[in-house]
């Protein structure tokens, strides 16, 4: 079934699509020095490809988390401009390969510089490209690529399919040899934004098991921790994957305070979880929060161990797509 | 919805007659010290006095006159200011309620500075009264004779009147007996607790649940005019303000604000709540004319401004914020505008509740990894720690601002909460009966 949160996002391909064509149409020799935005965590399982590309200069940055990690994500283009070469430090954050569609000689695939957003395009993670391989064969992409916030260099359509993200993974796979463009998804679960969810059957319990329900937070703080802000990513990706359920974010405080100090407390940490998953790209209307102070600890005993796991934000998945 | 118990509506429908003044029945000899306690330094020493036990009607044996004086003992014991002087010896020295106490064999036998003696009776056209005297033992002299009259069973109120009029003489404050209080019923365990609202007369007795356990809810604060409570309630999924009338059981949602709202509490008059909203993440104090539902912010501050308190003449507000870093009090006016911080020791100050006699604050104070509560004067001097725990929080005064209740949570896994109460000018806490674990206490005012 396709989602159908999937509409909005598929309105700002269009737009997307309009930059990558001009992009494509420039001398593909230039360097793709674009800026690339992103969640900032991509294609954990892409190898970067290789080939005989050179490299070019591009920067990426992450929304909402600064630069995103390994810096510039460098698409390459080759001598004869036709090579996208996925090597280096292509899109490379956090391992994966951006725009990276890996190329060698061998291969037919010349990517005649139709893939328009490998040139380190990136919005919202949008790529929509009428890529012409070698062999002649014009490769018409009328897909969208839901991957909402994803850098989508990367993803480089190769036939005619609709990339509803079920199954979907954005986040190339460029490959020596050329013999794999990507890997789409995980046969057997869902990705998105370099997360993928092996066995996903988007339950609760999948969420709170397999994807992460639960941040903490330092005692009398609401700031939002480096692992915080990941878990959140990834339930913001799982939630992109799952427009069906809707959103509490429970906040709660250790027992060290008083009673309505730490409801407000709860609520500070709430909205901060609410703030950074809309900046991610998630609807504010399918998010609510709540506080309950010192009410519902998880934890029962009274040393700093058991405090610091109260101190938490749950996401409760609620039903219906919004409030 | 629960229905009311009968006997509650005897009690909040029967009003009690009015006190009627009993002549003296000695003559009053030369008096060159009114028996009188003064308050203002604390007490020294309690005044020994005796209460005897009613008798019935026409000097017969009544079951309920040994009970009455024995809540008038609990009354004044409770105190600390007075001391109970058994009166087996010297309940012989009295013969019937209209005849004066031989005062020397009294005396004698004992220490009493004060007796009361007393009787159940009825009035010509039917109805039961309690009647008694204060003696003044040195003196040989009646200080105060009244009679209440009302329904039997609302002795126990008419008990707790007696022992009002007892302490006001003997005093010159208000007494704060004939009061209930409010509170959180806690059962099962800390990761399961299920909380109900109770109340109850202020020594534990007539409890009463006002909600079933389904929905949590928390801080109940009494009106300062009326048998009405406002408290906050997580019926809607998210804490909000809710009115509940104890004698009706009409409830209501106050406002239907975008965020959650919390920490309410009544103007001096009753006439407006005073609460937290929290918007955004963000909480700020507002006020609602209860009459007119009109909704008045008073700060705007990025900070957590929460646990507002009206001065009594309701001219300020005292809150805790903490827009300077850390938990501190701070006093507005009550249209709101510049805050003044007020609390300056080490640690964090919480849950401001100002005096009903208007010269001091009560908190909770955050310090070491320990929980006290405290009092200071309204400019923020004279601080004074009363106790000591690992979690104490939630003060509440009596009415005449004398008293503070507060309770007080134990720590580990299987941690419970108990309601204590202190006198402000000094002792120990003793606990507060109730019926299991409790908490968020809030005393009521004076029932007349």
């Amino acid at each position: 079934m396709r989602p159908t949160s999937l509409r909005p996002i598929a309105l700002v391909a269009i737009a997307v699509l309009a930059l990558s064509g001009c992009a494509s149409k420039k001398d593909p020799t230039a360097d793709g020095s674009t800026t690339a935005t992103g969640l900032g965590k991509f294609g954990p399982n892409s190898p970067a490809g290789t080939g005989a590309g050179t490299p070019g200069a591009g920067t990426a940055s992450g929304l909402g988390s600064g630069s995103l990690p390994g810096g510039g994500a460098s698409v390459n283009g080759s001598a004869t401009g036709d090579v996208i070469d996925g090597s280096g430090t292509v899109g490379a954050i956090d391992g994966s390969t951006l725009g990276g569609i890996g190329q060698n000689g061998t291969t037919t695939y010349a990517n005649q510089g139709a893939y328009g957003a490998n040139n380190g395009l990136v919005d919202g993670g949008i790529i929509s490209a009428s890529p012409q391989y070698s062999d002649g064969t014009v490769y018409t992409d009328t897909s969208t690529y839901a991957d909402s916030g994803s850098v989508t260099g990367g993803v480089q359509p190769y036939d005619n399919s609709l990339f509803d993200n079920s199954g979907a993974a954005s986040g190339t796979t460029g490959t020596t040899g050329g013999s794999q463009y990507s890997t789409y998804g995980n046969q057997n679960g869902n990705a998105l934004g370099g997360y993928s969810f092996p066995g996903d059957n988007g339950q609760p319990s999948y969420f709170a098991t397999q994807v992460g329900s639960r941040i903490l937070f330092a005692t009398d703080q609401s700031v939002l921790t480096d692992n915080a802000r990941e878990t959140l990513r990834r339930q913001t990706a799982w939630l992109q994957l799952h427009p069906e359920h809707s959103v509490i974010l429970e906040g709660h405080a250790d027992e060290r305070g008083t009673r309505e100090y730490n409801l407000a407390l709860g609520a500070r940490r709430a909205e901060a979880a609410r703030a950074y998953m809309t900046s991610l790209g998630l609807a504010a209307g399918r998010l609510r929060t709540v506080s309950y102070g010192k009410e519902r600890p998880i934890s029962v005993g009274s040393n700093p161990a058991e405090w610091a796991k109260n101190r938490r934000v749950d996401t409760a998945l609620g039903n219906g797509a919004s409030f | 919805m629960m229905t009311m118990s009968s006997a509650f509506r005897i009690l909040g429908a029967a009003c009690l007659g009015l006190a009627a003044l009993l002549a003296p029945i000695s003559e009053a000899r030369a008096q060159s010290q009114p028996l009188k306690l003064t308050l203002d330094r604390g007490v020294v020493e309690p005044l020994p006095i005796s209460i005897l036990d009613f008798f019935g009607q026409g000097g017969t044996a009544d079951p309920l006159g040994p009970q009455i004086a024995q809540v008038i003992e609990a009354d004044l014991a409770s105190t600390n200011v007075f001391r109970n002087v058994p009166d087996a010896a010297i309940a012989p020295m009295v013969a019937s309620f209209s005849a004066p106490p031989r005062f020397n064999d009294v005396r004698t036998l004992s220490n009493a500075a004060a007796l009361v003696t007393g009787e159940i009776g009825t009035t010509p056209d039917g109805r039961f009264a309690l009647r008694f005297r204060l003696w003044d033992v040195a003196a040989q002299q009646q200080i105060a004779g009244i009679q209440y009259t009302g329904d039997r069973t609302a002795w126990r109120r008419m008990a707790h009147r007696a022992s009002d009029a007892i302490y006001e003489r003997l005093t010159g404050e208000a007494g704060y007996f004939e009061t209930r209080i409010v509170f959180v019923d806690e059962r099962g365990p800390k990761n399961q607790r299920v909380k109900r609202l109770a109340v109850m007369d202020y020594d534990g007795e007539n409890l009463e649940y006002l909600t079933g356990g389904s929905s949590l809810v928390l801080t109940p604060r009494f009106s300062p005019r009326s048998q009405e409570i406002t408290y906050i309630s997580y019926r809607d999924g998210l804490p909000r303000v809710y009115l509940l009338d104890i004698e009706s059981r009409r409830q209501e949602i106050l406002g239907r604000f975008p965020g959650m709202t919390f920490a309410p509490r009544f103007s001096p008059d009753g006439s407006r709540v005073l609460m937290s909203l929290s918007r955004n993440g963000n909480t700020d104090v507002y006020d609602m004319d209860l009459r007119s539902r009109q909704v008045t912010r008073l700060t705007s501050n990025s900070a957590i401004d929460t646990a507002p308190s009206y001065s009594p003449d309701g001219s300020r507000i005292v809150f805790e914020s903490d827009r300077g870093g850390s938990q501190q009090l701070y006093i507005m006016p009550a249209s709101g505008g510049s805050a003044k911080r007020i609390s300056f020791g080490s640690g964090r100050y919480a849950t401001p509740v100002w005096s009903p006699r208007g010269d001091l604050i009560a908190f909770t104070k955050i310090s070491g990894g320990r929980f006290g509560i405290g009092v200071m004067d309204p400019s923020g001097g004279s601080e004074r720690v009363l106790t000591d725990s690992f979690l104490d929080e939630s003060p509440t005064w009596a009415p005449n601002g004398r008293r503070l209740m507060f309770f007080r949570e134990t720590q580990g896994s299987r941690g419970r909460s108990q309601l204590f109460s202190i006198d402000i000018r000094g002792g120990k806490e003793t606990p507060v009966a109730t019926p299991g674990p409790a908490s968020d206490p809030a005393w009521g005012p004076v029932m007349r």
